[in-house]
Formats: C-alpha cells, structure tokens, sequence
C-alpha cells in the first residue's frame, strides 16, 4: 500500500511513516530527547525532499514538546523566565533559520550542507552518547559536579535578570543567544532540543540539573512550532499528511518508552542509541565522499 | 518476505502487549536498533543521496499483509473521505482536438482511458491507455506524450576536498514534465530523420532551450537532464511499443509515475504513410490533485499561515491527547 503525500508530491508506505513515528515515540519517550535527530535524516534517506523533511518533522517536535512539557509543568520544573527569554532568541532563531534554508535551496546547496551539518552532529553527539554509555558502564551513578559562580565574562555582560527557579543571577543576553543558535539549528536542520540545548543550558548557562529538561521542552513548544510556521509560509514545504502519521506515530511511541525507559536497561539503551547515531553519520558521510551514481542532479 | 514480515510481527507484537514481563523486549529493542543500522549499510553503497536503503524496499512490497491487519485502522480513518482513486480505464471519452490546420479527410480515431488522473492520497502511479483505429493498415503511428512545460535547474556536482558538492548550474526553460514515445515500428524505420526532428519524436530530439534566449544548452548538460528525468520515471527514452490489437486497431500504453506533474499533457498521434507525415492529431488529458490531497495542496499554497496553523492545531491536539494518554495510568 502507498500513500500520496501531496506537499512532498510522492508515494510512500504509511506503514513505513508510522513505524518510524513510533521508533521516534519510543526513543524519546525512554530517552527524554527529541526523536528529530534521527528522524529528519532517515526521511531523507528514504526518498523524501530534504525541505519536506526538516519542515514536517517540526510538527513531530511539537506534540512532543507539548505532552513533555506539561509533565513538567505539574511538577513545577520549568523555569518560566528563563525558557522566554530562550524562546524569544529561538523563535528569531527560528525565522533566521528558514531564511537561511531558502537561501541553500535555491541555489542547490541545500542538500550538501544539510548532509554536511547532520554529519558533525551525528558524530558529535553519537561520540558523546557511547562514551557517556561507557563511563556510566564502569562508575554507575556518579554524577558530574555543577559549577557554582564561577565569575566569567559572560557575567560582565549587561541586561542582567534573576532567574529564581534556576537560581541564577546573571545577564539575559547569554540565553537569548543560547536560544538563537538553537533555534536556528531546529528550523534548519530540525534538531536541537535535548541533544544541543539541554548541555548548553547545564554547561554553559549553568541551570540546575532538575529544570533543565522541563524548560528546554517548553521553549522547543516555541521554537517548533513558530519553526513550522515559518516553513509553512515562506518555503510552503510542510507536508501535513506525513506530518500527521508522524505525530500520531510518535505520540502512540512515547506513550511506551516513557514506561519502558523507567525499567529497561538504559545505559545499554543509550549506548546503542549512539551506536546508531554514529552509524546514522557514518551512511551521510558515506554518501558526501563516495562518488555519485550521477554528477547530476535535477535542482 | 517472510523475513520481513518476522521482523514486523516482532515490533508490532512488542508494541501490542504491555503489561508483562517489560524485560522480555529488551532483546526486541536491541534488534530493531541492529536492523536499522544493519540496513543503513546493506544494498549498494555508492552514495546517491536518492536511494532507498535496504529498509524501504523490504517495506515496500506488498505481499505482507500482517502489518495492514495491525496498523491500518490508524490511516484509513484518518483518511476515510479520500476513497476514490483515481479511475483509469473507466471513462471512455472520446476528446478529439484536431490540429490546426484540420485534415480534410482524418482518417484516424483516437480515444483516452481516462482525461483526468487524479493525485489523491491513495495514488501511487498509474496507467495512460491510448487507443484508435486506422483506416488503411499499411500506415504507421507514431504517438508522443508531453506534460506541461516549466523551468527545470539541473546542477552538477564535482568533488571538492573530498566532498560532492553542487557547483555549476544550468536553468533549462520550458522543460516538459513529461515526455514518452510510442510507435507502431522502429521510429527510423517509419520516419525520416528530418521528420523525426520536426516531431521531436525521439527524446534526444527534443528542443531544449537554456535560460537566456538563445543560449543552447551543451550536449552533456542535455543528456544529463533527460537522464535525470528518467530516473524520475518522467521521460521514457526508449520508445514504447504501439501495437496493433486488430487488423487496423491499435493501442499504446504510458506509465505515469507518483512524481507526474500537475497540468494539461498533451498527446500527439501522428499517422505516417510511406515516410512522410499523413495526419496529426492531439488529444489532451489532465493531471490534478484530488479530494483530501487536493485541499491540502490548494490551502497550502493560497493560505500558508491558515495552513500552518491547521498543523500547528493538529500537533497540539494529539500532544495534549498523548498527555492525557499517559496521565491516564
């Protein structure tokens, strides 16, 4: 069975479409991430236009972050002065990230970068889940210490705020800037969410642990969907029919990750999962550097 | 096959049931996660960004059933309203539009499996059937299908430290959407050279003109186009077969691919006798979006931000409802 997406102009298997939604609601639900690294790349590997793919998958992200959030909402871990000031650098994040898009797109550089892009972060990322996996492996549950004021420049910096959920006093600019790389990197390349902005938040922004994930949900609330909007007007290549498989895929996933997660072996999990990641790189840089079967692509 | 279907009843068994024994699946999670790495590599690996990996094609043959008995509730209420497909070989509409200027004496008849193939959800390609009669059977038939002309951009990629990336450009004007050939004999054969050049009757005779006016498209840059485009499943560089199904009936058939473009294609009989062209005659059919398809094309393109918003309705909605679900227990 194939089904017409009207916006990608193709015919794919549902069935496809909904097992990754799934795959995606599993992941993220035991993981807590973002399923969108591993989702954008694999629809454009089976076939789907790369601008059809980053653009649906912000709806995917959505849904994700709205049931996410309000978990963490109940249990107050969102730290509401923070996660506006990262929303409104992601939501122009977000709108500079399109432009960018569209630029790459016309003239045929879309793709190349793309693949390019997905090829860092996938190693990245994929590199630091393993050895996470691995350390985690030999010394179970130790956790990294948390930097406390420790003065640095970006303190000097002007705008300064009381964050009281994150008890942090410090300058609006640093997360405003935190909120604009990472919103343009989700309406870029469709990610950013846990993998990029959860370790910024802890590392760079020096958030406690505990609202982290509650806030970077709530702004990803923002930022995908302004994200997919933004996609949706100026590149009109949001496709609502994958979208929609995706969403209802992802959302029916979640629902047994997030009980699986709780009893599974996740360090193994996470291990793998960066495993994949890594694999997930290694196919896009296979394709980058290998020859094509053409030197010629229609634009 | 079957290998396929094993390994679907096995995610699907593992999303199925939930209440015992949650370790027994670990082993399930760590297959899927091996055969989505697996299949990333397996199949021929020489980097087309286009190409379907393994995983895709075992997806895509029809013949496993389990998955539908699983799954499908899901899609077909999503997509109830949306039923009919669009009817090839039910209509058979005789459209004649004679070319200008008109024969005294048309000596062929020529009619359409259908005039209009609809894009609706449920499409995933489809069959054009032509058929007419002759009224002398030494004559030939020579059939060209074009779809609608649009700007088409080809780029070429070269290695750039160790990377393919894109690098010139060439802007083709008025490329048609499609173009396939039929004829009764070998085109050379039937028509001189010089007939065939003026009936843009072979692929590779096709006038194409680069942006710019007068600039003319070099032969490398051409021939990747129309290569391109049969890749695509929209030129047909090999001409098809018109055969004769009676004594002076005939008939040809055209795939038309997912990927047709939307618009008016135009078909082109030409009956040729002793060489030289006898007759022309064009037949029209269209392509167009239909039903849900159609409407969501249609929204997206005229109200993007109503669009947007439908999308931005629909993910909220079915985050609230996946927090509901989960709430629930």
């Amino acid at each position: 069975m194939q089904i017409y997406l009207p916006i990608a102009e193709m015919a794919i298997d549902p069935f496809l479409l909904l097992a990754l939604g799934l795959g995606v609601g599993l992941l993220s639900g035991m993981f807590g991430v973002g399923g969108a690294f591993i989702l954008t790349p694999t629809l454009i590997f089976i076939g789907l236009p790369p601008a059809v793919a980053v653009a649906s998958q912000a709806n995917v992200v959505l849904a994700s972050s709205v049931s996410g959030a309000l978990f963490h909402w109940r249990r107050g871990n969102i730290d509401w002065l923070m996660g506006g000031v990262l929303l409104v650098g992601g939501v122009a994040g977000a709108g500079l990230g399109v432009l960018l898009f569209g630029l790459l797109r016309g003239v045929g550089q879309l793709e190349a970068t793309l693949a390019l892009s997905y090829v860092v972060l996938l190693f990245v990322v994929g590199a630091l889940m393993v050895v996470e996996g691995l350390r985690q492996f030999s010394r179970r549950g130790r956790r990294r210490l948390r930097r406390h004021h420790i003065h640095t420049w970006a303190h000097g910096l002007p705008f300064k705020l009381r964050f009281r959920r994150s008890q942090i006093y410090a300058s609006a600019l640093l997360p405003f800037a935190v909120g604009l790389g990472v919103g343009v990197l989700s309406a870029f390349l469709g990610v950013g969410g846990g993998f990029v902005l959860v370790p910024l938040m802890i590392y760079l922004l020096g958030m406690p642990t505990g609202v982290v994930v509650g806030t970077s949900l709530f702004q990803m609330i923002f930022v995908a969907a302004s994200a997919s909007f933004f996609h949706a007007t100026s590149n009109h290549s949001v496709d609502l029919v994958l979208a929609a498989i995706l969403v209802v895929g992802s959302v029916l996933g979640a629902q047994y990750g997030g009980r699986l997660g709780a009893r599974l072996p996740v360090h193994t999990l996470r291990l793998l999962l960066g495993a994949l990641l890594f694999a997930l790189g290694m196919r896009l840089f296979f394709s980058l550097t290998l020859p094509p079967a053409d030197f010629y692509v229609l634009g | 096959m079957s290998n396929d279907t094993a390994r679907l009843a096995s995610i699907v068994s593992f999303f199925k049931r939930d209440d015992d024994g949650d370790n027994n699946r670990a082993p399930v999670i760590v297959l899927f996660f091996v055969t989505f790495i697996v299949s990333l590599f397996k199949g021929d690996n020489n980097g087309d960004n286009n190409r379907a990996p393994f995983i895709v094609s075992s997806f895509n043959k029809d013949n496993d059933n389990n998955r539908a008995a699983v799954i499908v509730p899901f899609i077909v209420s999503l997509f109830k309203s949306d039923k009919k497909r669009g009817a090839v070989f039910v209509a058979l509409s005789l459209a004649l539009v004679p070319l200008s200027p008109q024969p005294a004496n048309a000596e062929i008849a020529t009619g359409l499996s259908s005039e209009v193939i609809e894009l609706t959800t449920a499409f995933a390609g489809s069959e054009l059937l032509l058929f007419g009669a002759l009224e002398q059977d030494q004559d030939d038939v020579i059939v060209i299908v074009r779809g609608p002309p649009a700007p088409q951009t080809l780029f070429r990629r070269e290695s750039i430290l160790g990377l393919w990336l894109t690098t010139e450009r060439e802007k083709f004007t008025d490329v048609p959407g499609y173009y396939a050939v039929a004829a009764s004999r070998p085109l050379a054969e039937i028509a001189t050279p010089e007939l065939r050049d003026r009936l843009e009757a072979e692929a590779s005779r096709l006038k194409l003109s680069a942006e710019n006016g007068n600039h003319t498209p070099a032969a490398q840059w051409r021939i990747a186009l129309l290569r391109r485009m049969e890749a695509e499943g929209l030129y047909h560089l090999q001409p098809g077969a018109v055969s004769l199904t009676g004594s002076r009936l005939f008939e040809a058939r055209f795939p038309v691919p997912p990927a047709a473009r939307e618009g008016v294609y135009e078909i082109l009989v030409h009956r040729v006798r002793g060489g030289t062209l006898a007759e022309s005659t064009a037949l029209h059919f269209a392509i167009q979006k239909a039903g849900v398809s159609a409407r969501l094309a249609a929204l997206a393109q005229e109200q993007p931000a109503l669009y947007a918003l439908l999308g931005l309705l629909m993910s909220l909605t079915l985050g609230l409802l996946g927090y509901a679900l989960a709430g629930r227990r």
